[in-house]
């Protein structure tokens, strides 16, 4: 049994190097750029089929949006970064429990490099996912209170404990990357281990309840990453107390 | 740096990671968020319009029902007014008309009484004439034959027996 942390490099394209959590990325991309355009290419009143399945999902997640933000203009400001966040992490984390992913790929100095692993089991993704979050974040907090009331929760001077207070803010937010990063990532690669380590004890059955699990897992996770998302922008947005 | 190397960080993988989020982001943003937030707007504005437009036709409905209650009304009033009229005037009329009648009536009974009063005067005028001429012509027959009490019971008998 191999377990690799990290994402395995697959092929070059035209000197770009491509592993198989990018390949994964771009199909989880494409199923849903695809799903989109036929679910609201001839948008009519009363729906029907995919355009009902999907009003219902973006309705649902635009409810939820604007209950943490409080505010419906906030609410249509995000939703778009908060809705792609949510749909890819949810169709990723949903996509490792294929059947194929992880098995099936080819033997590379002894080990197995799977053609397909899921997007959030790989660190470049969930880091980059933390990171648009988190400057997002900073850039909605500049854009609502301005540059220098921002920057006053980081950089104060007026005592030395607000000094501190500040210091402690700023390492946080970068602590912010780490937890978002650290968390998805660990989420995902766990229930992979998981899955995989129980599929080598029995490989019938008994994986059954923990691949349900996973689902459970993977939309919780996705989630949790878009809740504490939109919570961090809320606070971030809230104006200081003096 | 050298921790997240461990863990397989690796800047090719991972600024294509961005990109392809980037990327996915308007996609999506085009053809999913846009078009379905759109509808879901609309179709809210809609049925809001739909139900305010319910309300207001229910007010209407009731303001036109109250106006056609209040109208009903005043026609019933007006053609009680009508009729109350109508009695009125009819009584005037048979009044007037009883009273012509009367009067009518007297005046064709006077205009009877003095034709009758005429005629009996005319009557009494002619049987005066005739109960004369008899007068005279009996006179006359006594008078041309010899009266005996014979003739005389013939006589009257005979006249007796022309009457």
């Amino acid at each position: 049994m191999h377990v690799s942390i990290s994402a395995e490099h697959l092929f070059s394209l035209f000197g770009i190097p491509v592993s198989n959590t990018m390949l994964t990325a771009l199909v989880a991309s494409f199923l849903l750029v695809i799903f989109s355009y036929f679910a609201t290419r001839r948008m009519k009143k009363i729906p029907s089929g995919m355009q009902n399945f999907f009003e219902w999902g973006i309705e649902q997640l635009f409810q939820l949006v604007e209950n943490v933000m409080d505010d419906r203009k906030l609410a249509f400001r995000f939703f778009p970064l908060i809705a792609t966040f949510f749909f890819f992490i949810l169709v990723s984390n949903w996509m490792g429990l294929l059947p194929g992913f992880g098995s099936i790929g080819f033997y590379e100095h002894g080990a197995l490099v799977p053609y397909f692993r899921s997007a959030t089991a790989d660190l470049n993704t969930t880091l980059a996912f933390a990171m648009i979050s988190v400057i997002i974040i900073q850039i909605a907090g500049i854009a609502a209170l301005g540059f220098r009331h921002y920057g006053k929760k980081f950089f104060n001077f007026s005592s030395p404990i607000n000094f501190f207070v500040g210091l402690l803010e700023l390492i946080s937010e970068f602590a912010k990357i780490i937890s978002f990063s650290f968390r998805l990532f660990g989420a995902v690669l766990a229930g992979e281990i998981l899955l995989t380590v129980i599929t080598g004890l029995v490989p019938y059955v008994l994986p059954l309840p923990f691949m349900g699990l996973e689902l459970f897992i993977g939309a919780v996770q996705a989630l949790v990453f878009v809740l504490l998302t939109m919570v961090f922008l809320k606070i971030a947005m809230a104006a200081q107390e003096h | 740096m050298e921790a997240l190397e461990n863990f397989g960080v690796n800047w090719p993988f991972f600024i294509a990671q961005l990109v392809n989020f980037a990327i996915l982001f308007f996609l999506l943003k085009r053809y999913l968020y846009k078009p379905i937030l759109d509808m879901l707007e609309k179709r809210r504005a809609e049925i809001e319009e739909g139900l305010y437009h319910a309300k207001q036709m229910a007010e209407d409905a009731k303001k036109f029902e109250s106006e056609q209650t209040a109208l009903r009304e005043k026609a019933k009033e007006e053609s009680q007014h009508i009729v109350d009229n109508a009695v009125l005037a009819g009584e005037r009329i048979r009044d007037g008309i009883l009273k012509d009648a009367a009067e009518k009536a007297k005046e064709i009974m006077d205009a009877a009484e003095i034709r009758t009063e005429e005629e009996k005067k005319k009557m009494l005028g002619e049987v005066k004439g005739e109960v004369l001429e008899l007068a005279s012509a009996i006179v006359e027959k006594i008078l041309s034959s010899k009266m005996d009490s014979e003739n005389d019971k013939k006589f009257i008998q005979g006249i007796m027996k022309d009457k």
